[in-house]
């Protein structure tokens, strides 16, 4: 049967063929679809949840395993850093069930804080690693980790790009491997044979387990299945044969795979090409054999230059003379995602032919060029109303503002303008405490979500009454893990497949805290708003504010609207000028004249009123929609 | 190399496959649009490849959906080379601006119509979805409309049942009527 798939979804279709026994994730791009189509298709006895934060996720998973039963777990790939206390020890302790670890990467980075690449992980933590370079391979290779992991008592890391993740295609779903799918035995964890512990004499033994562990893999991956690693000639049917002589040979990986197909394809080319489908363990055998008949090896892989690496490793182990071109000799860009385009530019620098452009660019009349508009806040989102109450709170004084992970970093667009720093998940609130911490006279302020404080934000909390630190943190809370796609947390009342659960109250867990400053607004009301956070910068300590407003992409259509007094409004555009709001614009009156007006598009005004709030004209009134 | 004119080396690599771009502002729609097309295709005996802009830029930002299909051949990259794509949907004029070096001096330029004056060159197809969008009483089903529209006018070469079936795969349940009725009444006009 064909179905058109996204990447994320054949991943997640791939986990169930292979009779998974539980799933656990916390959301990020590229990766949230995949724990997100898991709840929805898995049968009622498979555990499927969103977890705190990504170190739980795959704690909970490791234990799913050692139990003996079959387990996912699924991150983007700057999760995998703060999973990765738990992963190092895992490769050492090994697992039991089959374990893969479907890490994401964003090459771009589309949606991301780094350019990170997760196979440094997997030869770090020396756990080896699949790259799918479509949807369909990673259906396959999905089944094929699960083989892999239970064979070798190891997890399996399953590597997609995000191109493979939100790139759908026709997805045969009969393509699987049968032995991969062999229903497993009934998950039982006994004492006597199951007990993993690390020691450190333990550890010794296990560190020369892990090593061996990775060469047998690496023949395991080399002489058994036809899916892994492979050498194709590129727009030929022919097969790649030892002892033949190439000019030149791709060696790639994951998506880029399909680029230096369409590279070749534009080109006319015969060339050899190497696909790498585990970078960790390297294929040595292979990529040898590829060494010894092409006299220059361009390497395309996106993120880090690993399969580089190994090349010019093996190159100087087996004393093979062949050129490495790659992003060590600034071949190919370090940063962005790879195309079609460098790849065929840089074959014709390697074999010296020029490249001509007879067809001119399309031309657009006047206005030929625009940059690419960059995302801005909702109208109606609730993380303008927090930002702006504080900036008004705050006018005349000394202030800087530790942001976070999720929508509100958008606080960073202009003219919100509230945003001086962003590390990574939690450090808006430990981040401020080193800055107050040094330059006193500052007030710091942390914007932190729901979803994010009970990933990581409590320990700062704790830190800072512990510590005596003087900070403000607000809390966004907006009900929703919203950026991902507006998954539930801790703080909801129901849970990944929407059935009802416990909700954790924050108030709470601040009185549990030891906080004694702590006020829960309705950032929508501005006036209380100031006040709060006035009130909150004339004392000292620990103070907390939460802002409480639902994401507006839960809420039910306003049928709100501001509504602009033409007569009384003076075109000073303050109020967009002010709030930043998307809903307002500045607009001809006609095509001819060289009048304008603030225009309202009611589509999509919400009717908050902010801003309402900086009219000097009372020009904005709130109607109902009509 | 004999030949080294790179624009028509692309031509000819992209003999029998349609490349189709949907480009516009995050919350318009854009992915299911792409989902639709992509799925119009494999229904009618294509194979496809798409990708898509999720994350942060669908706050608002620019977003662009690639769709390569082909009969043929199977598909490689799922990305559409630069001045390679046959259709560009729009469904905010300004993107067409951004993503300039996708087009060709053949490349059919379909566009959600809004105030903005426009002399343009007979590539441009301009569409009022707004009227559409009036009588429907939903102002977020210019994606669908638009589709309709490229069905109808023949630049996209389906039937608009193929259209049908595709809503169907890809719409939620509550938002079936609607997507119907709104092909429905491009067909009717």
């Amino acid at each position: 049967m064909q179905k058109l798939l996204m990447g994320n979804e054949a991943i997640a279709l791939g986990a169930l063929v292979a009779n998974i026994d539980f799933a656990a994730a916390y959301p990020g791009t590229p990766s949230s679809e995949i724990l997100e189509t898991i709840a929805k298709e898995a049968p009622k006895h498979v555990h499927v949840e969103w977890s705190t934060n990504e170190k739980v996720a795959l704690e909970a998973a490791i234990g799913a395993s050692w139990a003996g039963g079959r387990a996912v777990f699924c991150c983007k790939q700057v999760g995998l850093n703060v999973a990765s206390d738990a992963l190092m020890t895992l490769s050492y302790l090994g697992c039991k069930g089959g374990l893969v670890l479907v890490v994401c990467d964003d090459p771009g980075p589309i949606s991301s804080q780094t350019e990170q690449d997760t196979r440094k992980f997997a030869q770090f933590a020396k756990v080896p690693v699949l790259e799918p370079s479509s949807p369909q391979e990673a259906y396959i290779f999905m089944q094929s980790a699960f083989e892999l992991s239970e064979k070798f008592e190891c997890p399996v890391i399953l590597r997609p790009t995000t191109r493979i993740c939100h790139g759908s295609e026709n997805v045969n779903l009969d393509l699987i491997d049968k032995n991969a799918c062999k229903s497993h035995k009934r998950p039982n964890f006994d004492r006597l044979n199951d007990a993993k512990v690390i020691f450190p004499n333990v550890s010794y033994e296990c560190h020369i387990k892990v090593e061996k562990r990775a060469k047998l893999i690496s023949k395991y991956l080399q002489n058994s299945s036809t899916l892994f690693s492979s050498i194709i000639i590129a727009n030929s049917a022919k097969k790649f044969k030892k002892g033949q002589n190439y000019k030149l040979g791709l060696a790639c990986s994951g998506i880029a795979f399909e680029y230096a197909k369409e590279a070749c394809k534009i080109l006319q080319l015969q060339i050899p090409i190497l696909k790498v489908s585990s970078s960790y363990p390297f294929p040595d055998k292979l990529a040898a054999s590829m060494l010894k008949t092409c006299n220059n090896i361009l390497v395309c892989e996106e993120l880090d230059y690993v399969i580089e690496n190994e090349l010019l490793r093996l190159a100087g182990q087996k004393q093979i003379k062949c050129k490495v071109f790659g992003k060590l000799d600034n071949t190919l860009s370090f940063a962005g995602e790879l195309s079609s385009e460098a790849i065929y530019n840089a074959i014709a620098g390697i074999l010296k032919f020029k490249l001509k452009n007879r067809i001119k660019n399309f031309d657009l009349e006047n206005d030929n060029k625009i940059n690419k508009r960059g995302a801005q806040l909702c109208a109606g989102c609730p993380h303008r109303a927090s930002f702006l109450a504080v900036k008004e709170a705050c006018k005349g004084k000394k202030v800087a503002y530790c942001g976070d992970i999720g929508c509100y970093t958008l606080g960073v667009v202009p003219p919100i303008d509230t945003c001086d720093t962003c590390l990574c998940m939690g450090a808006d609130i430990t981040v401020a405490q080193g800055l107050k911490s040094v330059d006193p006279a500052l007030n710091v302020f942390s914007f932190i979500g729901d979803s994010t404080f009970f990933a990581s934000g409590i320990p700062g909390i704790i830190n800072a009454v512990y510590n005596a630190h003087d900070q403000i943190i607000c809390i966004l809370d907006n009900s929703s893990t919203a950026m991902t796609g507006n998954q539930p947390h801790p703080g909801l009342p129901f849970n990944a497949r929407r059935e009802p659960a416990h909700a954790l109250s924050i108030e709470k867990l601040m009185y549990a805290c030891d906080i004694d400053f702590c006020k829960t607004v309705n950032p929508f009301d501005f006036n209380l708003s100031v006040a709060t956070i006035k009130n909150a910068l004339a004392q000292d300590g620990v103070r907390v504010i939460i802002f409480k407003a639902p994401c507006v992409k839960l809420t039910k259509k306003s049928n709100l609207t501001a509504q602009i007094d033409n007569i009384k409004c003076k075109n000073c555009s303050l109020c967009f000028k002010s709030s930043g709001c998307g809903a307002l614009s500045l607009t001809k009156i006609d095509e001819i004249s060289s009048k304008y007006y603030v225009k309202v598009d009611e589509q999509v005004c919400t009717g908050c009123s902010l801003c309402a709030n900086y009219c000097k004209f009372d020009a904005i009134k709130i109607i109902e929609k009509g | 190399m004999k030949n080294n004119d790179i624009s028509k080396l692309k031509q000819n690599a992209n003999k029998g496959i349609d490349n189709i771009i949907i480009c516009g502002l995050g919350g318009q729609g854009n992915i299911l649009a792409s989902k639709i097309i992509a799925s119009m295709y494999m229904n009618t005996g294509y194979h496809v490849k798409s990708t898509e802009t999720i994350g942060v830029a669908q706050r608002g930002g620019s977003v662009i959906s690639h769709i390569r299909a082909s009969k043929i051949q199977n598909i490689a990259s799922p990305i559409v080379s630069d001045s390679c794509s046959d259709v560009i949907f729009a469904l905010d004029y300004s993107q067409i601006l951004v993503n300039n070096k996708l087009l060709n001096n053949k490349t059919k330029i379909l566009f959600v119509q809004d105030t903005t004056p426009l002399n343009v060159t007979k590539n441009f197809i301009p569409f009022n979805a707004l009227d559409y969008c009036e009588k429907l009483n939903n102002y977020k089903i210019s994606n669908i409309l638009l589709i309709a529209f490229a069905i109808k006018n023949e630049i996209l070469h389906f039937k608009k049942e193929d259209l049908l079936i595709a809503i169907e795969n890809c719409v939620a349940q509550k938002f079936l009527d609607l997507n119907k009725q709104a092909v429905e009444l491009v067909f009717k006009d």
